[in-house]
């Protein structure tokens, strides 16, 4: 018995090794590779997040597909937004007469807040009835539709909203950023929160426990 | 009565086996002349250096024969008896020669001229030997490569009497080194990149000003040397001599600031080289590295997700 288990063991060790990848297997690569970004630049891990996302890009374009590479540069632009860095997407903008996905234009519009010009069921589904509440103007509908939402998606949705949040909507975010250990998405939020927060004695101890993060 | 008719059948295998084993076999010793009669002749010779049993003997680059026994004689003559296969008997013809060939790559072995016009020789009959002349036969190899080494020296021969001229590149390549120097000594910066030193920059502008200035003297003294040569007269032959020591001088010292800068610029060079050798396997190491998190990526992530997700 243990002799056979041992064979059967070396069998699917062999097979596993000459498993053939898939002819597409930079598509996978690239998806993978980005995701990985998302998680590692959300984390603050900038080192291995620019490796992860040169990767993504290496992939796509070893594919020279247009469309997989907009949505590197898209979700790049995506995540700056999320931790308050405004974003023109400029790389995007250099593909997109390349690129025939009107979802991607669309999610574009998202990201520069044209709310007037979004087409919301073009959208990833995370972002369709906040896009709807966000034409209606209904912030705080807007807000709790991404309750459900990817952390990611989660993130970005406050940053665009961020205008029309309250302290507690803040403090919401920003735990859920916590949680997930997004320590530049922490720092963001603090610093919203410490914006929001009209008491003088809070505002300093937010700034106090931003500098403490900040130290390595 | 099955097991009986198994044993039978068991048997009747085996037997047929080695019936067929031995078939084989025989057949391969007879297309091979095991079983050929062989004619055997002998020659004499002063010794068996160079000859073993089992040695080839050789007709136009065929195997036809082989030394069987090789004996010492009372006159202390050696007797090396062969035998060749009756197919090959024909070869061994009267007024036939052997003649050793001792290569200097590869085994000796003898080779058998004759003419097959002559009757066949009788069996156990004296062969005529020929030992070739190991040095005459050295020295017929060797001429190619002699002739070589002669046209080299020809040749650089040509290079020095060229060298030695005043339009020649060696002194175009002094000229382009006074070039250099005042390059070099006109911006320092490149110098002190290499050598991390302002001082030890300075110290190599200052030994390449002098050695560009020695150049300048040397060729001066030379046409000096050339002059008092043509003139050989009495009265200028102790300054010349003079000169010359001092050309001596000059000249090793010369030598020695070139040497310096050959070993400066050597190491430049080798650093460059180091540095692209580096590079590249940086760039190896982390293409190595970027397939790796790609698997590790494959490993803890979604493997058939095939579309970059939209954050």
């Amino acid at each position: 018995m243990k002799l056979f288990s041992l064979l059967a063991f070396i069998l699917l060790l062999g097979s596993g090794c000459s498993m053939q990848l898939p002819p597409n297997q930079w598509q996978i690569q690239s998806a993978n590779a980005f995701e990985s970004y998302t998680k590692n630049f959300l984390a603050g891990h900038d080192a291995v997040a620019t490796g992860d996302l040169k990767r993504a890009i290496a992939h796509a374009k070893a594919g020279g597909d247009f469309e997989s590479l907009a949505r590197i540069y898209l979700g790049m632009c995506a995540l700056r937004i999320s931790v308050g860095r405004p974003d023109k997407c400029s790389e995007y903008q250099e593909i997109a007469e390349f690129t025939s996905d009107p979802s991607l234009k669309n999610y574009y519009t998202l990201l520069q807040n044209n709310t007037e010009a979004i087409e919301p069921s073009l959208l990833p589904r995370p972002y369709n009835s906040f896009a709807e509440h966000m034409q209606k103007k209904e912030y705080a509908l807007a807000f709790a539709s991404l309750e459900d939402a990817p952390i990611s998606s989660k993130l970005i949705g406050a940053a665009l909203l961020k205008e029309h949040l309250s302290i507690a909507q803040a403090e919401n975010i920003l735990e859920s950023a916590s949680f997930y250990g997004y320590k530049k998405s922490v720092l963001y939020w603090l610093g919203v929160l410490e914006e929001l927060n009209e008491s003088t004695s809070e505002k300093e101890a937010i700034r106090k426990k931003i500098e403490i993060l900040k130290r390595r | 009565m099955q097991y009986n008719k198994m044993k039978i059948a068991v048997g009747l295998f085996v037997l047929t086996f080695f019936v067929t084993i031995a078939f084989s076999s025989f057949l391969i010793l007879q297309e091979k002349g095991t079983f050929d009669k062989r004619y055997s002749f002998y020659f004499t010779t002063q010794s068996a250096n160079a000859f073993s049993v089992g040695m080839p003997l050789k007709f136009s680059g065929f195997d036809i024969g082989t030394i069987d026994e090789i004996a010492l004689n009372d006159d202390g003559s050696v007797k090396i008896t062969f035998s060749v296969a009756e197919k090959n008997r024909k070869w061994i013809s009267e007024h036939c020669v052997l003649l050793l060939q001792k290569p200097l790559i590869g085994s000796p072995h003898i080779e058998i001229y004759s003419s097959i016009e002559n009757p066949p020789l009788e069996e156990g009959a004296l062969v005529e030997i020929i030992i070739s002349d190991d040095i005459n036969g050295m020295i017929s190899k060797l001429e190619p490569a002699i002739d070589r080494l002669i046209n080299i020296i020809t040749s650089v021969d040509a290079i020095t009497s060229k060298l030695s001229s005043e339009d020649s590149d060696l002194f175009a390549t002094i000229k382009n080194i006074k070039l250099f120097t005042d390059k070099l000594s006109n911006g320092d910066a490149l110098l002190t990149t290499v050598t991390g030193d302002a001082h030890a920059t300075q110290s190599l502008i200052d030994a390449l000003n002098t050695t560009a200035a020695i150049m300048e003297e040397t060729h001066k003294i030379s046409k000096d040397v050339q002059g008092v040569t043509s003139n050989l007269k009495q009265d200028i032959l102790t300054p010349s001599s003079q000169a010359i020591q001092e050309l001596n001088a000059i000249m090793k010292d010369v030598k020695q600031k070139l040497e310096a800068l050959d070993g400066t610029v050597k190491s430049v060079g080798s650093y460059d080289t180091q540095l692209l050798e580096i590079k590249e396997q940086i760039s190896a190491g982390l293409t190595k590295s970027n397939q790796l998190m790609d698997k590790i990526d494959a490993l803890t992530q979604d493997e058939t997700k095939t579309e970059v997700p939209l954050p």
